[in-house]
């Protein structure tokens, strides 16, 4: 959002306008975590609803400075302006992010972030500033979401309400929501894994005409199925998978091609048909 | 005079899409009281039921027949999701609880999209009467008139029969300490499937009300924004649902007509004041969230029961 | 008359009893005790058949009724007082006794006879049937959740937690109520983290720790068991 402008009218080149996006998105987070943050569950869901569609209207209500309807035209910057070398970039930047949440994880913060998690009220009497632990998630997230938001741009070329307003962000929130569960919901690597999963199936088969058709009904059965029988996601298949392996290997290896086999056979299934 | 007529114009406006929110909102309540999950894809159900609607209407099915049948069928939605789904997962888990029914939304706008051919635009035909009524000096809609006193009656009624008849009662008693009307012999999975089927007609009802009536004589049209999982008025529905604390259901109808009343008569401020129309619905629940209206309704240990 | 065999059952993946044998004879107070989590409310779920065992049986005069819903459980005039706060806190009382009798059905004549005769154990009550639960003292509100399970005349009571968070003199009246009805024959379970009080009425006991029953026989015997109730005194010391 905030690259578009910083790029579009004020000129700056991407590289500066990142750290904006990043940057610009903290106060935002403090705004809607200061709130969140004192809400729980179901509460806290209502309200993410709303901020982000409240958010949506009154960002391209202002035409004056975010270019209206139309929205603006966003340039790559010079090393990456083929499709190739954009994908190695984002692939790049994909990794290290993931390497720094999972890397989080073992830090202070983190563990503060996970005893919340786990029990707010020990975490508490452990001396943990449960309010803080909280809002550094948000914030966290918020710049993730921020340079997410950013290549997103760039990867469009192009910022407008369509690709940043309802219905889409209802159906990319929802497909972000898919991505993480059928990743594995307490895992940074999961996240990764699990959007690498369904956006290559969204890709592989964009040819297969009924399939692409299908891929809100397929992905959205997909996050159903998984809640109710891997919570953990592919990260908990690939655990299981292991441990089973590791107990009794034939049967494991065995049962881990047959699972690999089936989803390549499919999709040979599908790319034939289409 | 004559400055009196938008103001009465507007009011039936507000008035009449509040009736909307109201119906959507004692859907909410009464799931989430009964079954202790806050539903999502309150639309989408919904929208299933436009769907049948639409497809009945387009083979020659009279339309007031049309929507009976469609309210009629409106429950299965519901209920199925109830009995395929969320009985299967442990009330303790709000989260999952939550982040399910957003994939049920997703599956059931996706089914209603598919159904539609994907296109942009699907034309509804009308099914109230098309015409103006007199009301002191004011041209109003009939449609809207209609919707008002149609919604109004049907929450009245489910209020009462909510109330007062041994169904009713049983479902109170689930709602206020399960475990207690368990072990008096009421059968929670029943009422859990009563509550998804009621609150599911409930939805379908406002949105056959609101989708085929929008554009007057031409009737309505569904565009890729009514085919989001989370259609636009089902914000101002949460809202009202919080007015009542989530729980309280007569609360969550006059919260519905409170939002259609603000969003509305917000187009007669001045200029700057008229922009906030788009996002009060927001500021309205942030407002309501940060006050914790639920204590108003429940004693502590009710709202810990609920949320545990 | 009741008797658990063998009896496991699971929270998901977490074992919360193993391998429960439990009597209950005609006209006996039971009384099962144990620490917080040993798995005592777990026992009464289980007869009362909101919690379905995952191995073992429940057997009810010869009958097998594992696997039972609770509603055909209550048919069977097995009731369990619910443990905490039982009523249903936006219904008057009078609608707190009709709700149950809600497998009455439709039997409204029958539903007004039981509801005379359980008023007259709790005159209190019958002064304030009008009055919303929710807003009776937490002794009133204890006294309504007995007064409940009386209305389907109970051949078995399981009593969950009778004593928490009243005072020694409502606790005394209630004990009284619960005398008065197992010499009219009814048997009964009470699970109390009050372990005098509970064995003071109990004919036999059974102590559980972390869902396995440690000891079982008479109710005297229990009381000079100082290596078992010591663990129950330290956690009560500690709440």
């Amino acid at each position: 959002m905030v690259t578009g402008v910083a790029m579009a009218s004020w000129g700056w080149p991407f590289w500066l306008a990142l750290p904006l996006a990043a940057a610009a998105t903290i106060p935002v987070s403090i705004i809607v975590g200061v709130t969140a943050v004192r809400l729980k569950g179901l509460y806290l869901a209502i309200a993410t609803l709303t901020f982000a569609d409240a958010l949506g209207e009154t960002f391209f209500k202002y035409g004056r400075v975010t270019g209206g309807q139309s929205g603006w035209i966003v340039h790559r910057p010079s090393p990456f302006r083929s499709d190739a070398s954009y994908y190695v970039l984002l692939l790049a930047v994909a990794m290290a992010l993931v390497w720094m949440v999972t890397g989080l994880r073992s830090s202070r913060v983190g563990r503060a972030m996970l005893a919340v998690r786990t029990n707010e009220r020990e975490a508490q009497a452990l001396g943990i500033n449960v309010y803080k632990t909280k809002l550094t998630a948000f914030l966290i997230s918020g710049v993730l979401g921020g340079i997410g938001g950013a290549f997103l741009a760039l990867l469009l070329t192009s910022v407008t309400r369509s690709a940043f307003q309802s219905p889409l962000v209802e159906a990319t929130s929802i497909l972000l929501v898919t991505v993480v569960v059928v990743g594995g919901i307490d895992r940074a690597l999961g996240a990764f894994l699990g959007a690498v999963a369904l956006v290559v199936q969204q890709q592989v088969f964009q040819g297969a005409r009924f399939f692409f058709a299908y891929f809100g009904i397929y992905s959205a059965a997909l996050l159903v199925l998984f809640l109710l029988y891997r919570p953990g996601g592919l990260m908990q298949v690939a655990r299981l998978q292991w441990r089973l392996i590791r107990a009794r290997p034939r049967v494991g290896i065995a049962a881990a091609a047959a699972i690999i086999g089936l989803n390549v056979g499919l999709a040979w299934l599908f790319v034939r048909l289409s | 005079m004559i400055a009196a007529h938008p103001v009465i114009q507007v009011t039936a406006f507000g008035l009449s899409s509040g009736a909307t929110f109201g119906l959507l909102a004692l859907g909410l309540v009464l799931i989430y009281r009964t079954t202790g999950a806050m539903n999502f894809s309150h639309w989408a159900i919904g929208l299933l039921a436009v769907i049948a609607y639409l497809y009945l209407a387009n083979e020659g099915v009279p339309v007031v027949l049309a929507m009976l049948l469609a309210l009629a069928l409106s429950p299965i939605a519901g209920i199925a999701a109830y009995r395929l789904v969320f009985r299967k997962i442990p009330r303790a888990n709000q989260v999952v609880t939550i982040l399910i029914t957003i994939g049920i939304a997703q599956l059931y706008a996706s089914l209603a999209a598919m159904v539609l051919g994907f296109k942009q635009f699907t034309r509804l035909p009308p099914w109230l009467p098309q015409g103006k009524v007199s009301f002191v000096g004011t041209q109003l809609n009939t449609t809207d008139v209609v919707t008002i006193a149609l919604a109004v009656g049907i929450a009245a009624g489910f209020l009462a029969w909510f109330r007062f008849t041994r169904t009713g009662r049983a479902l109170r008693a689930v709602a206020q300490n399960r475990e207690a009307a368990m072990l008096a012999g009421i059968d929670d999975v029943r009422s859990s499937t009563i509550a998804w089927g009621i609150g599911s007609a409930l939805a379908a009802l406002a949105l056959l009300l609101v989708l085929p009536h929008v554009a007057g004589k031409q009737g309505g049209l569904i565009t890729t924004f009514d085919i989001t999982p989370f259609g636009t008025l089902l914000i101002p529905a949460f809202g009202a649902a919080l007015v009542g604390g989530l729980v309280n259901l007569p609360m969550a109808l006059a919260g519905g007509f409170a939002f259609g009343l603000v969003r509305e008569l917000l187009v007669l401020a001045p200029k700057p004041w008229s922009d906030l129309r788009a996002v009060a619905a927001a500021l309205l629940i942030l407002l309501l969230l940060v006050l914790r209206t639920e204590r108003f309704f429940v004693t502590a240990q009710e709202r810990e029961a609920l949320e545990a | 008359m009741l008797r658990l065999d063998n009896v496991h059952a699971f929270y998901g993946p977490v074992q919360v009893l193993f391998s429960i044998d439990l009597e209950v004879n005609d006209g006996e107070i039971v009384a099962l005790l144990g620490t917080n989590g040993a798995g005592k409310t777990t026992i009464l779920r289980v007869i009362s058949g909101v919690k379905h065992p995952a191995l073992g049986d429940v057997v009810w005069n010869g009958e097998s009724i594992k696997g039972l819903r609770p509603p055909d459980v209550l048919r069977r005039r097995i009731v369990q007082m619910p443990g905490g706060r039982g009523v249903f806190p936006g219904m008057s009382v009078q609608e707190n006794l009709e709700v149950a009798g809600f497998s009455f059905g439709r039997d409204s004549e029958r539903l007004r006879r039981r509801i005379e005769a359980v008023l007259e154990f709790f005159p209190l009550l019958a002064d304030r049937r009008r009055q919303v639960a929710g807003s009776l003292s937490g002794g009133q509100q204890q006294m309504l959740t007995l007064a409940k399970s009386f209305i389907v005349e109970p051949k078995l009571l399981l009593i969950d937690e009778l004593s928490l968070g009243l005072a020694p003199k409502i606790v005394e009246e209630l004990l009284e109520i619960i005398i008065r009805l197992n010499r009219d024959g009814v048997a009964v379970v009470l699970v109390d983290q009050h372990v005098d009080l509970a064995l003071s009425i109990a004919n036999r006991a059974y102590f559980l720790e972390r869902g396995e029953i440690r000891f079982s026989g008479p109710a005297k015997k229990l009381r000079g068991r100082d290596d078992l109730l010591r663990s129950v005194f330290l956690a009560g010391a500690r709440a």
